[in-house]
């Protein structure tokens, strides 16, 4: 008995000491935050790629001061959890270099301190306990800071709230975004030339192309200007060279071809830019040439915050409205505002025939008959290694029949015809039309006053569905385009690529757009739209490699006389398939700069543009969100030159296909049934193995 | 186990392969061990060497679990609670599947751990409440079969029917993936999440199974003790704390804030821990409770 009751005691004692060992591991383990496998398709729940890369690059220390009070909202409460996973991961993936602090501010001395140095003040919300009703102020709010500069984040810029019946749900908006936007923005507001060329692991190249001695045909003093413009560089590199020494390398070489004349190539890993020493060279200064090396360097060096180049139509001025005192409305606003949360917007105008060499990446929305000069500038821009995203229509609405209740595309030519025809791509003179289509909302009044909303057929607004095979649609499940036109592409040579990332169903054909009467596309519950053709059509093309200038072997619209934009015919040059070779060096050389072969490069061209437009965000009401996410994500693809991107779908809904009710209701019976013929064979089994058993 | 432990059991296991060759040849016997040829050279290499006879243990836990699962499908109870299921499932998911227009399964695992506390409580509570009741227990004790092989094969069984539960739910992610781009990621998350919910759930149930006289009473307290660990990490429960080291502590505690995490489609090694440990530890207690009423 004695023993029996020792041993007794010993199985309590081990259940004890096996309780509170399992309860001091379990506390070991919590501040392990990097034991995890985020099994989500777009990596939700993990920090992007992107993101590592900017905790990677931070210059210096960044502080997260989460301000949150804990007796909030009840809507509010259940984001607090998640709010400190996310912290708790970036804290956990910077190495050190992101400091979080989670706090409930509640002393008056701290009020005052977060007021005076962030202007932060808690914000009234009504809470509602078992015993009051009461209006409380309340804490909901993110700071990021690096040394003096900061950056706030509020309740609105943290939450979205909807109502659904009737009820309010209140979703964390994507925290990462926020977070990494907030991050980028105070360090890049630290980050100077200086400090990332000095935290560089490998050097950075500059190579200037001269004119080879032997040349002949230029006058003395020309050859007097041009060699004081290249010393003006050399000086500016030597500044550099002083201060960084072999992090910043320099060359001056030969040039073995005209392209390649006083060009200045930047070059750090795998991305290399270039810009011409002078345009004019009356006009070079040093401090001319610093800026354009040191706007070359923040091209191709990490750690600087992005320019995105935005030539956009501009608003057109009505006379009418004018004369009420109202602003022409910006079609692109919306997209506009939308990019700046990405990048540092800057409005571009080509006119001059000047390429933007201070941008990283350009986006040209619905170019409407860019005139030669224009053209030529975004053909350097591409020449001297820049990337690109070209939205083009073949057509927009005709606003004058838009108010005789008629919805008309009219015939629309970009001017860059010439240029992409050269780099394999035309966009056909046609509008796109798909069996797989979204519905078109009319209005029908049924009673005086009272209207309802028919959804018709519509094959002009063309539905891709699941696209897949390219990187930047992998986070993509459904882009909608509106009145889109289609591609032809052709191959250009074994250095570039052209790939369709997104096309039409198969069960898609083009209808003509008359030059003159343009397309009458008015929507009609009784019209039927014949499909005189069934295929598939490139909408949107991507292109990476090495491509040839348009004017090649030929003089550019800034030294010869302007040709007629609307005909632009680079495919019957007679020099377009002139390579440049080592013999090539001319005896003449010319003096103004340009490049006819680019570097390795990537651009991507849409054959539609309303999608991110005002007009087609109502139209498309947040059903087809991933329309601007993959503008987002061909931007990011454009700028990378790696075959991978991270891209991101995260928090975007996963939309289901349309279905009828009676379809709806066969599918929940067939589950029922499903279930009990699941359990009724399970019966069967133990019947059939209980009898056996019993014989 | 401890060495002790394992020196209290030693003689039950090295006589268990004698005793199960006699209970094989009792036809109407309710366990059925028949070791096989092969299998029986290997054990006696075992003991010849002094090793722990695994392969009989093993094949102790498989008849245990085979006996008890065949006690729920012999009678109504497993289809009554999985038609049940079945019913409640599609209800409440349909209900938000098609309100919510999305491709996601996440209606179907946001209902699972309150349908789990409905229907594990009446799987466990028969486990041991009913020996008892019924008398038989003090028979089970004096099988040669150790008491951890016994609750654990009474867990496995119990485990078994909410695994045929999921396995009823399988073809939701198949619809929603033929009707939109589903994510498999938060799915298989879901499923794993669930599994070690219902472990959880289950250990708890038969340790209070062990612990009361009758049915009702371990069933009852069963939906109260796993409902408080579920409901301590939920919002509603926490909306009133002021605290917030409190809040953040009892939201870890909590088994759906920890379901939620990985349902959510991120298996992380903490929370794969707490569902272990609280398994474990009832499990542990479980075993101490019947060792308590087998020696006194």
């Amino acid at each position: 008995m004695k023993r029996k009751l020792s041993d007794l005691l010993n199985t309590w004692l081990l259940v004890l000491l096996a309780g509170a060992n399992l309860l001091v591991f379990n506390a070991i383990v919590q501040p392990w935050t990097g034991a995890r496998l985020d099994l989500t398709q777009y990596k939700e729940h993990s920090l992007s790629a992107p993101t590592r890369k900017v905790l990677k690059a931070l210059p210096d220390r960044v502080e997260i001061i989460a301000l949150f009070s804990s007796n909030t909202h009840k809507l509010l409460r259940p984001l607090l959890p998640k709010i400190q996973d996310t912290l708790d991961i970036y804290q956990a993936e910077s190495g050190g270099k992101v400091i979080v602090h989670m706090e409930d501010p509640r002393s008056d001395k701290r009020l005052s301190q977060l007021y005076e140095e962030f202007n932060i003040r808690p914000v009234p919300v009504p809470l509602e306990s078992k015993y009051k009703k009461e209006v409380k102020s309340i804490f909901f709010h993110i700071v990021v800071r690096m040394g003096d500069q900061n950056i706030k984040f509020q309740m609105e810029d943290l939450i979205d709230v909807d109502e659904v019946n009737n009820e309010l749900q209140v979703k964390l908006k994507d925290l990462e975004a926020i977070l990494t936007r907030g991050i980028r923005k105070v360090s890049t507001s630290f980050v100077s030339l200086d400090s990332v060329i000095a935290q560089v692991s490998s050097p950075v190249k500059i190579t200037y192309y001269k004119l080879p001695a032997d040349v002949t045909g230029l006058p003395d003093d020309k050859k007097k200007e041009i060699e004081e413009a290249a010393q003006k560089l050399r000086e500016s590199v030597e500044d550099l060279i002083g201060k960084f020494k072999t992090k910043v390398q320099f060359e001056e070489k030969d040039a073995t071809a005209d392209s390649q004349l006083f060009m200045v190539e930047v070059e750090h890993g795998s991305r290399k830019v270039a810009f011409p020493l002078f345009t004019q060279l009356q006009d070079v200064s040093k401090s001319g040439v610093t800026e354009k090396v040191n706007a070359a360097l923040k091209r191709v060096l990490p750690g600087f915050s992005r320019t995105l180049g935005l030539v956009a139509p501009t608003p057109q001025m009505d006379p009418m409205m004018m004369q009420m005192g109202r602003r022409p409305p910006n079609e692109f606003g919306l997209l506009e505002n939308l990019l700046g949360e990405e990048y540092n917007v800057k409005q571009v105008d080509l006119s001059s025939g000047e390429p933007p060499l201070d941008v990283d990446v350009l986006l040209v929305v619905r170019p409407e008959d860019l005139s030669d000069k224009a053209a030529y500038a975004i053909d350097q821009y591409m020449m001297l290694g820049g990337r690109m995203v070209l939205l083009l229509d073949p057509g927009k609405l005709d606003m004058a029949a838009l108010q005789q209740n008629k919805l008309m595309i009219k015939s629309m030519r970009s001017g860059l015809e010439g240029v992409l025809g050269k780099w394999g791509i035309t966009m056909e003179d046609k509008l796109l039309a798909d069996a797989r289509h979204i519905p078109y909302p009319l209005p029908r009044e049924i009673q005086p006053g009272l209207m309802v909303i028919d959804e018709v057929p519509y094959p002009y607004f063309v539905r891709v569905e699941k696209p897949s095979g390219h990187t930047m649609v992998s986070s993509v499940s459904e882009v909608a385009f509106l009145w889109p036109g289609a591609f032809t592409v052709r191959k250009v040579g074994e250095k570039t690529r052209a790939q369709a990332v997104l096309s039409s169903s198969g069960q898609s054909w083009l209808v003509p757009l008359d030059p003159q009467a343009g397309l009458d596309v008015t929507p009609s519950p009784d019209k039927k739209d014949a499909a005189p053709a069934t295929s598939s059509y490139p909408i949107a093309v991507a292109v990476d490699g090495e491509l040839e200038s348009a004017w090649l072997g030929q003089k550019s619209p800034l030294e010869a006389p302007s040709k007629d934009p609307a005909d632009p015919n680079p495919d019957e040059e007679p020099a377009t398939d002139a390579k440049p070779t080592a013999d090539a060096t001319p005896a003449a050389p010319r003096t103004s700069p340009r490049r006819d072969r680019s570097p390795a490069t990537r651009f991507v061209v849409v054959a539609d543009a309303d999608f991110v437009s005002e007009v087609g965000v109502k139209i498309l009401e947040g059903r087809f969100p991933f329309s601007y996410r993959f503008l987002i994500n061909a931007l990011e693809w454009v700028q990378s030159d790696e075959e991978e991107i991270v891209t991101s779908g995260k928090g975007l809904p996963r939309p289901l296909d349309e279905i009828s009710n009676t379809k709806k209701n066969v599918l929940q019976y067939a589950m029922w049934l499903g279930a009990w013929l699941f359990l009724a064979l399970i019966f069967l089994t133990f019947a059939i193995l209980r009898r056996r058993g019993n014989r | 186990m401890t060495e002790k432990d394992s020196q209290i059991n030693a003689p039950e296991e090295t006589e268990e392969a004698g005793v199960v060759a006699q209970e094989a040849a009792d036809p109407d016997a309710t366990m059925k061990i028949e070791p096989k040829p092969a299998r029986k050279v290997k054990t006696k290499k075992a003991e010849v060497s002094g090793h722990h006879p695994g392969p009989s243990a093993w094949r102790s836990f498989v008849v245990v679990w085979k006996k008890e699962s065949a006690g729920f499908f012999y009678s109504p109870v497993a289809y009554i609670i999985l038609g049940g299921f079945a019913l409640l499932v599609a209800w409440l998911f349909f209900d938000q599947f098609w309100l919510r227009n999305e491709a996601s399964v996440r209606p179907l695992f946001a209902s699972m751990p309150l349908l789990f506390l409905m229907i594990t409580p009446l799987l466990t509570m028969r486990s041991w409440a009913e020996e008892r009741s019924t008398g038989t227990a003090d028979q089970l004790f004096s099988l040669p079969v150790s008491l951890p092989i016994l609750a654990l094969g009474k867990a496995a069984a119990c485990l078994s029917v909410l695994l045929l539960a999921l396995v009823i739910t399988l073809p939701y992610p198949i619809m929603a993936e033929s009707m939109g781009n589903l994510d498999w990621g938060p799915v298989l998350g879901g499923y794993i999440a669930a599994i070690l919910l219902g472990s959880a759930y289950v250990s708890i149930g038969l340790f209070l199974s062990a612990m009361t006289r009758t049915q009702i009473e371990a069933a009852f307290l069963t939906f109260f003790v796993a409902g408080l660990l579920y409901f301590i990490g939920e919002p509603f429960f926490l909306d009133r704390m002021e605290n917030p080291q409190l809040v953040l502590m009892l939201t870890r505690m909590g088994l759906g804030s920890r379901f939620s995490s990985i349902a959510r489609g991120v298996l992380d090694l903490r929370d794969l821990l707490y569902y272990v440990s609280i398994t474990a530890f009832f499990v542990m207690l479980n075993v101490a409770v019947l060792r308590h009423r087998k020696w006194l």
